[in-house]
């Protein structure tokens, strides 16, 4: 059995009244909302309290979820939305704690995995939010472009394009930062 | 008649892993006499292996135990009797004081107590049952208030948001490693509901009348849960004193009921 075809069980369990399936649900998709979410609000502190509403607007908006889609599609609708309006709450940007300038670089710390993320997370949080959010859903969950239509709410030809504007919006910065050859 | 494939779309469709073997060959053969092409397909190939390289960050081990908790009083919350959902903001995995426990179970029993004395028609009903009734889950709502607080080599930050008919004032420590915060009100206008380490648990809470002081580390954020006893706005101070001894101040006003 797919997992998709088990979260629509899933789903259908917990309409019924079952909250064992809810929590299988969470704990599948707990790791993919958290990451995404990480990487779109940046701050760890807030993706937990987000992810946190994620579920629970889920949770209570169940019988709202249409089965002919995706439920993890539906769940990252919930969680791009739940961030955005974040986002657009804080109305500020906040630069990372330590960040260094591209000259500071150590050309092999640069490499690791823990300065990528640092680096990748900086120029994320530079460019567009609608760009942040398709690069998100491609790099970090994975998603076809028929997902990310499903997610986004636009047609699979606007992902396409929105995806190849934000690649190059963040490569141009990941350039300039010397972590991009 | 067959439009000539972008090769946009070919390159896309290819770090993707999208393509087809007819498009993979049509890529190859425009890369190999078109430079721009072959420069363009190696600068997305590295920046889609550059981040293939960023590591997948595990979720709070207490993210789906919280999550099940919350859609439980989301289920309870109806029925529930204001007491029953006090208690329920505190459940037994999460390290919480017990002065604020019972801080906040005194505050509605005293609530309810004088608004039953005096036949629900109190001076004081601009503060509704839900008043004494904080929540674990991010307050809903634009902040209505912010505070900065800065000083060299110190810097703090509060929020305030409207939950319920309480306030919630999210504080966190930018730096430095560890800090020391003191929230004052007047008890005469605001009523101290609760306390709650969002992130880990307290340490080295002291409440007194009019004043909670509380330690706090830099991945940590506090919510102080607070509700108006009177109609006018309040103010709340809020100091932060790091390791240095170095101070930060900064203020929050709680509206005037009705704004």
């Amino acid at each position: 059995m797919t997992n998709e075809t088990d979260d629509a069980q899933l789903v259908e369990d917990c309409r019924g009244g079952d909250e064992r399936a809810f929590e299988v649900l969470v704990r599948r998709y707990e790791g993919p909302v958290f990451n995404a979410v990480l990487r779109l609000v940046r701050r760890q502190e807030d993706a937990r309290d987000l992810t946190q509403t994620v579920f629970l607007k889920v949770f209570q908006q169940l019988d709202a979820y249409d089965p002919r889609f995706k439920f993890y599609s539906w769940l990252y609708r919930i969680a791009i939305n739940e961030s955005l309006n974040h986002l657009k709450r804080a109305g500020r940007y906040e630069p990372l704690v330590g960040d260094r300038a591209s000259g500071d670089l150590d050309p092999e710390g640069a490499l690791a995995g823990i300065e990528v993320s640092r680096h990748v997370q900086e120029a994320l949080m530079r460019i567009r939010a609608d760009h942040r959010v398709v690069l998100v859903l491609r790099h970090f969950l994975d998603c076809s472009y028929e997902d990310i239509a499903i997610a986004v709410g636009v047609p699979e030809k606007t992902v396409k394009s929105r995806l190849y504007s934000a690649r190059q919006e963040l490569k141009e910065l990941l350039q300039a930062r010397g972590v991009l050859p | 008649m067959t439009r000539s494939p972008d090769p946009k779309d070919l390159i896309q469709a290819e770090i993707d892993g999208f393509a087809t073997p007819e498009e993979r060959e049509t890529l190859r053969a425009w890369a190999e006499r078109d430079p721009s092409v072959r420069e363009e397909l190696r600068e997305m190939r590295g920046l889609a292996d550059l981040l293939a390289r960023v590591p997948k960050v595990a979720p709070p081990q207490d993210l789906a135990p919280g999550v099940m908790r919350a859609v439980r009083l989301s289920k309870k919350s109806a029925a529930a009797s204001p007491f029953e959902k006090i208690r329920a903001l505190w459940p037994s995995g999460r390290a919480v004081l017990p002065f604020a426990y019972a801080a906040a179970a005194g505050a509605a029993a005293c609530f309810l107590a004088i608004r039953a004395l005096s036949g629900g028609a109190v001076p004081g009903s601009w503060v509704p049952d839900s008043a004494a009734v904080g929540t674990m889950m991010t307050p809903s709502g634009d902040p209505i208030g912010h505070s900065d607080l800065v000083a060299p080599g110190l810097h703090g930050q509060a929020s305030l948001r409207k939950a319920g008919g309480s306030y919630v004032i999210e504080i966190s420590l930018e730096s430095p490693q560890s800090g020391e915060f003191g929230v004052r009100f007047d008890p005469k206008d605001t009523m101290f509901v609760g306390i709650a380490g969002v992130s880990h648990g307290l340490a080295n809470v002291e409440g007194a009348e009019g004043v909670v002081r509380f330690s706090q580390q830099s991945d940590q954020r506090v919510n102080v849960v607070l509700a108006s006893r009177v109609p006018h706005a309040t103010r709340v101070s809020l100091e932060l004193t790091g390791g240095s001894g170095r101070t930060a101040q900064g203020t929050l006003e709680i509206p005037a009921q009705g704004d």
